[in-house]
């Protein structure tokens, strides 16, 4: 390929997976109600309209309560499931690393339908509640933890342990002073994915809670579902920039503590926890 | 020493498979149990029969809803590896430096972004009076609006597994076939293109089989007139219709189960394709 029919096609290629949520952002904070070209004025309008609607306050604590509670579910559910699968010896572990996985080929709409009918026949009591949806949002959440954390445990050196081991300390004083250093940043990578896919989470959320208290990212779903106004594109630049920040501080925090520095880290996982994910 | 390792690797994956298992059992109990009635209700043992099971196979809207899931499907996973392949190829000439990581977060970047506000930025470009209403006014609200923002949905899950692929490739292979006096098409084809062939098939089968379990941009984006099965599910508890949104969760999940054998089989053949040509 000759290096401007690259230069083009990438730049295409960027275009259309800007182009909506440039549009978002750009919407939120022009003056015209349907936007069709470049925005005709400035207006803080929508924004300030957008924080003050109950639904979306209510769903940013509601996402917030449940996606805290689930990640920090996962990760330890997952990190002790990761420790097991790829350092110390459990019986059929190739069987419990397919089992660990399966959760990603399961339809999520499926999972959600399953847990509203779980909810309403067993425990009605959980319908709606933030423990139910977090409980449910664990099913998604566990085969990434388990896939990320695997994949850091898999490149470590195990000699380092084993020789803490031997000089007398206990396996959780090794694990905690010795192994969870080293994984460090796999930890930190499944954390804030684990955070933002439950607080993105849709499919499977909607069929969880009554329509007037939801998540966030459901109750713009159902607002989206009755009328189009840039109040929704306002909460929606909210969640592009507040996802691209706490990424961002993450990033950089990462780097400043040298996370990313030590070998298994981001790029070297990043191939093989998607070689991992079709099960 | 050993048993203590045992025991304590129980130990540790002990709750989480736990977990698991009572989610996996209780989704297959519950959905296989509602499927097998014909009226909502809270109780879960009540008398079972197939009569919803035989009205919903006998009734053209769930064929032609599987026929839709699948066709949006194919053509969604076939336009994301054809836009992914040379995109990982592309990425790769470009080496390494500010601009390949300022593309890789472009390209990244979307995972970051709910799936909601995504297809709704897709319904602001394609609605009448939007940017691109003028050209594509008939596409929002019809299959070919849902397939474009699906696209844009799994795009990243098709790109990473191909560009993994793709940077494996020892450089050396390319120049040393042309070395050999092959030509660009050939080396392409005969050299370049085999060992990516893996990482191909893995992008086809994550976003085919994500893209057929896809619910809020064929909800947003289709405006009811593109029905694919998982909106259908949401759409039939809504009316308390519970025994055939059963019915059709088990045919999305036997759907998905399907795609990935056909896939995994593909996966062999291909590896003992390979396999063959390298020994001869």
């Amino acid at each position: 390929m000759s290096v401007w029919l690259r230069r083009i096609f990438l730049f295409v290629v960027a275009v259309f997976i800007l182009a909506p949520l440039v549009v978002v952002l750009v919407a939120s904070v022009s003056t015209d109600e349907v936007l069709s070209g470049l925005p005709s004025g400035f207006t803080m309008h929508w924004l300030a309209e957008a924080l003050s609607y109950p639904q979306f306050q209510v769903g940013f604590q509601y996402s917030v309560q449940v996606a805290a509670i689930a990640t920090a579910c996962s990760v330890v559910l997952g990190t002790a499931a990761a420790y097991a699968l790829y350092r110390l010896e459990v019986p059929g572990t190739r069987l419990l690393r397919t089992l660990f996985i399966a959760p990603l080929s399961m339809p999520r709409v499926v999972s959600g339908f399953c847990f509203f009918v779980l909810f309403a026949s067993l425990v009605p009591a959980a319908y709606g509640t933030v423990g139910g949806v977090a409980f449910a949002h664990v099913l998604i959440l566990l085969p990434f933890v388990v896939s990320l954390v695997g994949a850091g445990l898999a490149t470590l050196d195990s000699s380092l342990e084993e020789a803490a081991r031997d000089l007398g300390a206990s396996a959780f004083t090794a694990f905690r002073r010795v192994t969870l250093p080293q994984i460090r940043a796999s930890l930190l990578i499944a954390t804030v994915f684990a955070f933002l896919t439950s607080f993105d989470e849709v499919d499977l959320s909607v069929f969880l809670m009554p329509a007037d208290t939801t998540t966030l990212p459901v109750a713009i779903f159902l607002r989206l579902q009755q009328n189009q106004d840039p109040t929704t594109s306002a909460v929606s630049s909210l969640m592009i920039v507040g996802s691209l920040l706490l990424t961002g501080l993450v990033a950089l925090a990462g780097r400043k503590a040298g996370l990313f520095a030590a070998p298994g880290s981001t790029a070297a996982n990043q191939p093989e926890r998607k070689e991992e994910q079709p099960a | 020493m050993n048993t203590r390792r045992r025991r304590l690797g129980l130990l540790l994956i002990a709750p989480g498979s736990a977990y698991l298992l009572l989610a996996f059992v209780s989704i297959v109990a519950l959905l296989v149990s509602y499927s097998l009635r014909t009226t909502q209700t809270a109780t879960l043992f009540s008398t079972f029969d197939a009569g919803t099971w035989s009205s919903a196979l006998s009734d053209s809207y769930l064929w032609s809803t599987v026929g839709t899931t699948l066709r949006v499907g194919l053509i969604v996973c076939v336009l994301c590896v054809v836009i992914a392949y040379p995109l990982a190829w592309s990425l790769r000439a470009m080496g390494r430096g500010w601009r390949v990581a300022a593309m890789m977060f472009v390209i990244f970047s979307p995972i970051l972004v709910s799936v909601v506000v995504r297809s709704y930025g897709w319904a602001m470009l394609l609605r009448t009076g939007g940017p691109l209403g003028g050209v594509l006014d008939s596409w929002l609200y019809h299959e070919p609006g849902v397939i474009l923002a699906l696209v844009h949905v799994e795009l990243p899950f098709a790109f990473f597994p191909i560009l993994a692929a793709v940077r494996a490739v020892p450089a050396e292979l390319g120049e040393a076939a042309a070395d050999l006096g092959a030509g660009a098409a050939q080396r392409f084809r005969e050299v370049l293109l085999p060992p990516t062939v893996p990482g191909l098939l893995a992008g086809a089968q994550l976003t085919f089989t994500l893209t057929i379990s896809a619910f809020a941009t064929p909800a947003l984006l289709g405006g009811g007139r593109v029905s694919v099965l998982a909106e259908s599910i949401y759409t039939d508890i809504q009316q308390l219709l519970w025994p055939r949104a059963a019915v059709q969760a088990v045919v999305l999940l036997v759907l998905t189960l399907l795609v990935l054998a056909a896939f995994g089989l593909l996966g062999r053949l291909v590896a003992g394709r390979v396999g063959t040509r390298s020994a001869t």
